[in-house]
């Protein structure tokens, strides 16, 4: 075998002598958070095998959970992840409601609708602009595509959203990266009539930034991957565009609550990776994340965001995973007009609080807690896809036993599935493709799920024997 | 109202608060010199966690010692706020997310910037190491700071610079050697935790000599 490899990219190719056979390695997928690698191996121009490796140790986030207090879980899992500390801490809180029997307000309810869906926007910016937009245009990194002129204000339009989108987790939660006052029951502190005034008339001044993103997306030539045995799985809500509620439902009919969830999906080890795979039960993986989310809930978006799908000529459902930076622009489009509309109701209701009442707090005021045994489940949309918590908690209020599964966990065994097909219909379609675009394809739908590994929780220190 | 300085809750409970909506110093926020010590990693992640840990240790510390004022936050603030003598610090910890970093150094009050966070940087577990923001520039320091999506903390300042955000206050990273075989968990690595008092100690000097240098430059004005 010879051997070549690029320091730059982490690309290793190796071709052995006379066989006709290659092997493609991309040791470090940059621009994915936490660590995983890809090996593919060619045999002329049929692959021979793939093996999406997850090599980053086992999340220890469901022991730490064991034995601390109900009212202490949603402060912890806040902290697996630094982009979607939200989607944790409120599917956290949603699940402990769950075992306690807890009820919320309606205040309680839309405030964590706002937070939800303000990390959504600023995890949408992020991917757009940082993560997938340097694929699409042939730059290494953002940071090379900042330095080309005409992109710069891109660039800026980015950090600027971005910018915005913290400022309002901040707003509702204390603090933009780990929030602190979402709790079980309700609120600790509410956001204030001149803050909720100043962040509106922010978000008011940047619809000519969000049509330019919509645009920008809409320029991009996006790959396509076929795949007849393709599922998508989100929640559905009645009435809404699903974010911290509905139920479980996939585009070939699966259906659960969260209390049903395990009946429904099932995880199961391989001997390459560290993750547990998730699949439908019966059948196989599926795809979670903003293309599901739209797919199924396309009805629920505004008339304003599906009326900009229909002029910017993008037809849903889609099952081609490379149009969920569609999908991702399309949820920053509604999480901006979701944004105004949540904070006008919170004005709203500041407005017709009786004589004297100067805030929210008493609406959304945790109220007391009956600690019992119990065990309860939620279920979440996050930025990248369903998210599951589930606890059994004893009669003292400690956690017993934690369940969770990441987006990414979900998503996992897609994403191996979605390259097996992608990277056999490539060697077939184009026999001068060379081992660098196939690597650099590869890594560009790996990419497309925006992986967060580092928070997949679902993962095992397996030992594979081999004889 | 307490201000509990541990990232995650203890056994008996208790959580940092922060509230929005609090009116605070509003008036005077802008005249007040104000110094980040920014905590970067994750205290569920092993020694990655060290930067977060020294941050919140180093918090503590300056609060018991100076006897200067303990601030709520106010919004936008990560964790706690100490201020005396017209010159205000501000603790950010557990900072994942390389782009806060960016968005707290840009308020015009900002004059210096000081990062405490676990390093790769070929020393022995537990050692220290200091950088000026240039030095990390010069030696392109990526993935030596905290990274989200493979985007670390040197790049967003760049990307701030070019998109016409400016340079930033000053910037100095003190770093502990992280042990590459404490990966997960709420504990450090044996080294690290040892090393730690050491970080902590480093920083408040030279917190303390930007707290002076602030001090003289506002006599001076005045």
């Amino acid at each position: 075998m010879s051997m070549g490899m690029s320091s730059e990219t982490g690309v290793r190719i190796e071709t052995g002598a006379g066989t006709g056979a290659r092997q493609v390695t991309v040791d470090y997928l940059a621009r994915v958070e936490g660590e995983g690698k890809l090996a593919i191996s060619i045999q002329g121009r049929k692959l021979e095998s793939l093996v999406l490796d997850i090599f980053e140790p086992p999340r220890f986030f469901q022991g730490f959970l064991v034995g601390r207090r109900y009212n202490e879980v949603h402060e912890i899992v806040s902290r697996i992840c630094g982009i979607c500390p939200v989607s944790h801490q409120i599917t956290a809180l949603q699940a402990i409601e769950s075992a306690l029997g807890v009820a919320v307000s309606e205040e309680t309810r839309l405030l964590r609708r706002l937070l939800a869906v303000a990390q959504t926007f600023q995890s949408h910016v992020l991917h757009v602009y940082m993560l997938a937009l340097p694929d699409y245009l042939g730059f290494p990194s953002v940071l090379e595509m900042a330095r080309e002129e005409s992109l710069r204000p891109a660039v800026e339009r980015a950090l600027r959203l971005k910018k915005l989108a913290n400022n309002l987790t901040a707003l509702v939660g204390g603090r933009a990266v780990h929030p602190v006052t979402a709790v079980v029951g309700g609120f600790t502190a509410v956001p204030g009539r001149a803050e909720v005034a100043q962040a509106l008339a922010r978000l008011e001044q940047v619809e000519d930034d969000i049509w330019k993103t919509l645009r920008l997306v809409a320029g991009l030539q996006l790959p396509r991957v076929e795949r007849a045995d393709a599922e998508q799985v989100a929640l559905v809500h009645p009435q809404e565009y699903p974010v911290n509620e509905g139920e479980l439902h996939s585009t070939r009919g699966a259906a659960a609550t969260a209390a049903t969830y395990r009946t429904v999906i099932e995880e199961r080890q391989v001997p390459h990776s560290f993750a547990l795979y998730s699949m439908v039960r019966g059948r196989g993986p599926f795809l979670v994340g903003p293309l599901a989310r739209v797919n199924l809930n396309f009805a629920h978006l505004t008339p304003e965001v599906r009326q900009a799908a229909e002029e910017l000529g993008w037809e849903f459902p889609d099952e081609n995973p490379f149009a969920s930076i569609r999908a991702r622009a399309l949820e920053i489009y509604y999480c901006w007009q979701e944004c105004i509309r949540l904070l006008r109701w919170y004005q709203q209701r500041l407005g017709e609080l009786p004589a004297g009442v100067t805030t929210m707090r008493e609406r959304v005021r945790p109220r007391p807690v009956n600690v019992r045994a119990g065990q309860g489940a939620a279920l979440t949309e996050a930025p990248r896809g369903l998210l599951y918590h589930s606890y059994r908690l004893g009669r003292d209020g400690r956690v017993e036993e934690a369940d969770i599964v990441s987006p990414t966990a979900h998503n996992v065994a897609n994403i191996q599935r979605d390259l097996e097909v992608f990277v056999a219909d490539l060697l077939e379609k184009d026999e001068e493709l060379t081992d660098e675009e196939i690597a650099l394809k590869s890594e560009m739908l790996v990419r497309s799920y925006d992986p967060c590994i580092s928070c997949s929780v679902h993962f095992l220190d397996v030992k594979v024997e081999r004889h | 109202m307490h201000i509990v300085l541990c990232p995650l809750p203890g056994r008996k409970g208790g959580a940092a608060l922060s509230l929005p909506g609090d009116p605070g110093s509003r008036a005077s926020e802008t005249k007040m010199k104000t110094l980040l010590v920014v905590g970067l990693g994750n205290v569920l992640r092993g020694d990655d966690g060290a930067g977060a840990y020294a941050c919140l240790a180093l918090a503590r510390r300056w609060a018991r010692r100076s006897g200067w004022a303990v601030r709520r936050g106010d919004g936008a603030a990560e964790g706690p706020e100490v201020e005396g003598g017209r010159v205000r610090v501000r603790f950010l910890e557990g900072i994942l997310d390389p782009f806060a970093v960016l968005e707290a150094v840009q308020a015009p009050e900002v004059r210096r910037c000081l990062v405490l966070d676990a390093v790769r940087a070929g020393l022995s577990p537990g050692e220290t190491v200091r950088w000026e923001l240039r030095e990390l520039e010069k030696e392109g320091g990526s993935g030596v700071l905290a990274s989200l999506h493979g985007v670390d903390l040197l790049q967003v300042l760049e990307l701030g610079r070019l998109a016409g955000l400016g340079r930033g206050p000053r910037l100095v990273v003190w770093g502990i050697q992280a042990d590459p075989g404490c990966l997960w968990g709420r504990r450090l690595s044996p080294s690290v935790g040892r090393g730690l008092r050491s970080l902590v100690l480093a920083a408040e000097r030279e917190l303390a000599e930007w707290v002076r240098a602030e001090r003289a430059a506002g006599a001076a004005d005045a």
